[in-house]
């Protein structure tokens, strides 16, 4: 919840000039799939399953995560 | 009444062996429940980078669509569906020790943050339409529409699977089956809060503004 609340806090428009959007978003996007990746392993108890289950789901996170990240990058104009 | 859930904790004790196998851990044993969930995750991730993609080529629309989302709404959704999984995990975790009747406040609190995540949803689509953004507006709006529509029919079959097991849990097998109907239960639940966990911020935060 204290991350959700940050995300919104740094998306919210509040005075954060010294930062580059880039930088922000990135910043947004990495603790929302750190936030999921909580979820996954803690509330779906993924973390102690087999790694035959486990692995799909770290994938998904890391993947998309990534071209995410790569793909606002592109929108924010530093790729 | 202490009797009758006594009786149950004898029947979930007598767990009959190889029913849970040990090596899933604490997750649920149910395959097709994994299958369903990582398939509606791949679903979901394509259509988050269809948006991102198509943000690029359409800053200034899908910019100033975003502006006109209330973000407040965004975020007390977002806790909503946490409360709610943080109240299936408590339900998961009392069922294994055999407390059923908690377990059924656990899973009714659980249906309760998606029936007002429901509601402000409802009020949220109210407003929007009321100031002319439907669906055929432009493409931020039918990407809205699209994303939160699909999420909005899995809360309902959330909400559907959650309020099952809630009026079923007397009338479930007595055995290592019952954990395994709510940790499943549970799993679907936590799919539907971690999707919006994610479209929050891509729907309502960012890209965060040059300033």
């Amino acid at each position: 919840m204290g991350i959700t609340i940050i995300s919104w806090w740094l998306g919210h428009g509040h005075d954060f000039a010294k930062f580059a959007p880039v930088s922000l978003t990135t910043a947004i996007l990495a603790l929302t799939f750190f936030k999921i990746r909580l979820v996954i392993i803690h509330f779906m108890e993924i973390g102690h399953a087999p790694a035959a289950l486990r692995a799909p789901f770290e994938l998904w996170c890391v993947t998309v995560c990534g071209m995410l990240i790569y793909a606002f990058a592109r929108i924010t104009g530093s790729v | 009444m202490h009797k009758h859930y006594g009786r149950e904790s004898e029947f979930l004790c007598a767990e009959p062996e190889g029913s849970r196998p040990a090596e899933s851990g604490g997750a649920t044993s149910e395959p097709g429940v994994w299958l369903f969930v990582l398939g509606d995750m791949i679903l979901f991730a394509l259509l988050f980078l269809s948006y991102a993609w198509d943000y690029k080529d359409n800053y200034e629309m899908f910019r100033s669509g975003q502006a006109q989302l209330d973000q407040n709404i965004g975020l007390i959704n977002t806790l909503l569906l946490l409360t709610g999984s943080m109240s299936v995990v408590i339900g998961v975790g009392h069922a294994r020790k055999s407390r059923l009747r908690i377990v059924t406040y656990c899973l009714i609190g659980a249906i309760c943050t998606g029936v007002l995540f429901y509601a402000n949803k409802i009020h949220e689509y109210y407003h929007e339409i009321s100031v002319g953004n439907t669906m055929t507006k432009n493409m931020f709006f039918m990407y809205y529409y699209t994303l939160t529509l699909i999420h909005l029919l899995h809360v309902s079959v959330g909400i559907g699977v959650l309020t099952f097991l809630a009026c079923r849990l007397n009338k479930l097998p007595r055995d290592g089956r019952l954990v395994n109907y709510i940790e499943s239960g549970g799993a679907i639940w936590h799919m539907v809060d971690l999707l919006w966990i994610a479209l929050f911020p891509l729907l309502y935060l960012i890209p965060v503004s040059p300033f």
